[in-house]
């Protein structure tokens, strides 16, 4: 199997290459060990200065002795330091990989000059490769370089970085950059682009889950398919369509690869504590379908020995919390397809979406639901109940399932998500739902089913 | 022009900009009767004087403009544009004549005339347009600039800062930066046409451009406290370069340490370092829980950042009791998380100036963060509001005694929910750089 470990590399992330970068990779399990079996050589993209500075160095040199490398120069001109034009640079030289994957077959092996590579990693990545898997995701650490490198400097023995995956782990906690800090559960400080959300398992472990995995194995990706803002933007999406086609490391002890970054690199502007309503929010805003099914993939990054049941039940826990800002997209894609004619029952989603502790009240099913609204003026008396008088409220006008109004008429009884039952019939010709009669039904808000009432399904002695 | 030259202009430049006339015309008579720059010098004098208000002290350096080597060719282009950036339209006109004798000389003319009135200006755009209608340059006045620079008139500096003005009073834009920096190009000594260029950029909000502009112009101006800031200024928009920034505002105060600017640029940069110091801290007492935290070999835990950011600030409120910077204070102080100290300095800008609106905000941020909501409610109740609220504070716009349900919840609860509404900053005000694109 051919492989290509593939980067680009100019200006200050030479030196973070030739420093901490490119020695993790010398170690026994990663390039030599995959030398000895595979067609592998190593490619960097940089500037002629750059390249002059790389291809003098002892750790290139090493490199070298143990497998195939070349430097090319980039063709496009160095116009400005900013960030975004490094964006585009880096995407320019992504391209520029692809297409040389393509016409040589190679496996392209995703790295960037600030990776740091746990001592067995790329063979964990040529074992699936191997195995026929052609993508391979993982959501890596970030670490403050100031810090993380001298902390490295224990595992250095000559020109090769040589690192076990807990001991990486481990010192990559008590080096988090300020971009992992402020997205973990819990903290007092967090930032509102929950690309990622981590939540703290043990001394030096905890779990992802993460909107934005990056690709480190890319394999006969679909043809034609470019990085437009980054790999980890949209490419795996359009390179591999079908999701079964891609896999996720799902354990620092198999796989593990951290970021080291200048301290002030990316400055979050931050807020209050993540919570459900606010993850909720960034889903609807921000993340297709496609990354909801990335944040699916926990990785547990294991820095310690910390015990499995620990891990089992910080694991439940977290996928509640990603359940429960999932399944209450119903309620934003009801607010979002809410006309200007309904104002009171749009505050009341709007007080539903916002208040962190609506979901402790309101449990969501999964699958669809059918919505049963009474009137404007019906809501408007509630808009001011506390937000636990008021989400059990709206549970009494929830069904689990998507439950047209003949079937609900055929079963003479409807059960609401808040345990309340009532019978469903006809009076003077119009359906009726316990006390309310049904205006309009099976109409749609978004893709949820409602069916309009003229008032609460519960009685007034509900209060 | 020879490098020395170029850095004897430079270095004078730089004086003057610092308002030292007197050590101005010191350096000026150093440079010798022979010296190359000599007519280019005076021009730096004469336009020094001037803008001190005091025309008979750049008399003498106007008569020197018409018998320097460097000058005597150009000098009614450079005199006339001399004029023209006082305001002084007639004494331009009365230069120029009726016979503009160059192109640069008919440009200045046409901004001359074009603040009479229309008819005028019409007038003179008509006789531009007919008596240098195909010169390449002309075009450059209502089309895009041409790529490359025509040497062919002599004061083609001059022409660049011409077509600037007239660009600037027909909309502005990308057209008038490039033109501003075609002048500069071609007299890489004028510190005056950059602070120029620099406050066309903020002025068209694009401080993304005045970032690339800046780093990439010729000259350094090293003994000028206000092109230091402003190199300060860009290298925080570009990367941000956190040492160059910090190495610049410092020798702006070493300079002149009456600039209350180069304190407030110091404080805003040290502010990030105290923002991550605090989500540092506040995050391994989150992360060790009950435990004892390990040593702090990495001293992460000193205030340091705060300390200093804190202290920078509150000279630059020595030098200028503005409300401006005492809001600024309250930034640094909620960068670093000293939240009740912020509310404190927040609330001495709005004595200072009620209407202070980037302060009147940040009091209600800072409440919000500290869950004070009572006193939220009051200051929301209480405060005009001069710019649009965050979307943090608009849920708090609710009136928990209005009758009118509407006016209880009002639009925000019945928009879309945006996760920018659990963000939660302060805003500085920015007037440390804002005022240096003005000139002031």
């Amino acid at each position: 199997m051919k492989f290509l470990l593939a980067k680009c590399a100019w200006g200050t992330y030479v030196d973070t290459m030739l420093t901490v970068n490119l020695p993790s990779l010398l170690a026994a399990g990663n390039l030599p060990a995959l030398a000895t079996h595979a067609n592998v050589e190593h490619l960097i993209l940089t500037t002629p200065a750059d390249a002059a500075i790389i291809d003098a160095h002892p750790v290139y040199r090493a490199l070298k002795d143990v497998v195939p490398c070349r430097i090319e120069c980039l063709p496009i001109a160095v116009a400005s330091d900013s960030y975004s034009a490094n964006i585009a640079r880096m995407n320019e030289a992504h391209k520029r990989i692809l297409a040389e994957c393509a016409a040589s077959g190679a496996a392209w092996l995703f790295d960037q000059p600030d990776h740091v590579w746990g001592r067995t990693a790329l063979s964990y990545l040529a074992r699936r490769a191997e195995a026929g898997v052609r993508c391979v995701m993982f959501a890596g650490i970030r670490t403050v370089r100031e810090t993380m490198v001298p902390a490295l400097s224990a595992w250095r023995h000559g020109q090769v970085l040589d690192i076990p995956h807990r001991a990486l782990i481990g010192l990559a906690t008590e080096n988090f950059h300020a971009h992992d800090m402020v997205r973990f559960w819990g903290a007092p400080v967090a930032a509102p682009w929950a690309h990622h959300v981590n939540w703290r398992v043990g001394p030096h472990s905890f779990l992802r889950r993460s909107f934005y995995p990056q690709p480190f194995l890319i394999a006969a990706p679909d043809t034609g398919v470019a990085p437009s803002r980054s790999v980890d933007e949209d490419f795996v999406d359009q390179a591999y369509p079908d999701s079964s086609s891609v896999e996720f490391a799902q354990d620092t002890d198999d796989f593990a690869v951290i970021e080291v970054s200048p301290r002030l690199h990316v400055l979050d502007q931050h807020g209050t504590r993540l919570s459900v309503p606010l993850l909720a929010a960034w889903i609807d805003a921000r993340i297709n379908l496609r990354k909801r099914e990335y944040f699916s993939h926990a990785i547990r990054f294991r820095g310690d020995a910390t015990k499995e049941a620990r891990w089992r039940r910080v694991e439940i826990f977290a996928a509640r919390v990603a359940t429960t800002a999932e399944r209450f997209q119903t309620f934003h894609s009801v607010h979002a397809a809410l006309g200007t004619d309904r104002p009171a029952l749009a505050t009341l989603l709007g007080r539903l979406l916002r208040d962190r502790a609506a979901h402790r009240f309101l449990t969501m099913p999964d699958g669809p639901v059918t919505l049963l609204i009474p009137g404007e003026d019906t809501i408007r008396d509630r808009l001011d109940d506390d937000i636990s008088a008021l989400a059990p409220w709206v549970a009494d006008h929830l069904v689990s399932g998507d439950q047209p109004l003949a079937a609900l008429l055929a079963a003479g009884r409807v059960t609401t998500l808040g345990g309340w039952t009532t019978t469903v019939g006809e009076a003077c010709g119009r359906p009726m739902i316990g006390d309310a009669a049904v205006t309009d039904g099976d109409q749609r808000l978004g893709t949820v089913r409602v069916h309009w009432l003229t008032g609460p399904v519960r009685p007034s002695a509900y209060r | 022009m020879e490098r020395s030259t170029l850095q004897e202009l430079t270095a004078l430049h730089a004086v003057l900009d610092n308002g030292c006339l007197d050590d101005a015309e010191r350096l000026f008579d150093s440079l010798g009767p022979a010296n190359a720059g000599r007519g280019q010098a005076a021009l730096a004098l004469a336009n020094g004087w001037l803008r001190a208000g005091q025309t008979a002290r750049a008399t003498p350096y106007c008569r020197i403009l018409r018998t320097a080597p460097d000058t005597a060719a150009t000098a009614t282009t450079q005199l006339a544009q001399l004029h023209l950036q006082w305001g002084r339209h007639d004494d331009a006109r009365r230069l120029i004549g009726p016979h503009p004798a160059t192109l640069a000389q008919a440009a200045l003319m046409l901004l001359a005339t074009m603040e009479d009135d229309e008819a005028a200006w019409a007038m003179a755009q008509a006789a531009f347009e007919r008596d240098w209608a195909g010169h390449p340059l002309a075009a450059a006045l209502t089309g895009p600039p041409p790529d490359t620079a025509e040497r062919r008139d002599g004061d083609i500096a001059h022409f660049w800062w011409a077509a600037a003005r007239l660009r600037r009073c027909s909309g502005g834009g990308a057209n008038t930066h490039d033109c501003l920096r075609r002048a500069i190009d071609a007299a890489p000594w004028r510190l005056d046409w950059y602070l120029e260029l620099a406050g066309a950029l903020f002025a068209d909000m694009a401080p993304h451009l005045f970032g690339r502009h800046w780093l990439s112009l010729p000259v350094t101006f090293a003994g000028s406290w206000r092109w230091l800031l402003l190199t300060c200024r860009a290298h925080m928009l570009m990367g941000p370069n956190t040492d160059a920034a910090l190495a610049c505002c410092r020798t702006a105060q070493t300079l002149d340490p009456s600039r209350w600017q180069a304190f407030q640029a110091e404080a805003q940069i040290m502010s990030d370092f105290a923002c991550l110091d605090h989500v540092d801290k506040s995050f391994r007492q989150f992360w060790n829980g009950k435990a004892k935290p390990p040593a702090d070999p990495a001293g992460r835990d000193a205030p340091h950042a705060r300390h200093r950011a804190a202290r920078a600030s509150r000279r630059a409120i020595t030098l200028a009791p503005t409300a401006a910077n005492w809001n600024d204070l309250g930034a640094t102080l909620f960068a670093g998380g000293a939240m009740e100290a912020a509310t404190d300095a927040f609330g001495q800008a709005l004595v200072l100036d009620p209407r202070q609106r980037h302060a009147a905000i940040n009091v209600a941020v800072t409440l919000l963060e500290l869950g004070q909501f009572d006193a939220l409610r009051h200051h929301m109740a209480h405060t005009e509001f001069l710019a649009p609220l965050p979307k943090s504070l608009q849920p708090m716009l609710r009136r928990a005694d209005a009758t009118d349900p509407d006016e209880r919840w009002p639009d925000i609860w019945r928009m879309k929910v945006d996760y920018q509404e659990w963000l939660r900053r302060t805003v500085f005000s920015q007037s440390w750089w804002r005022e240096l694109g003005e000139g002031r």
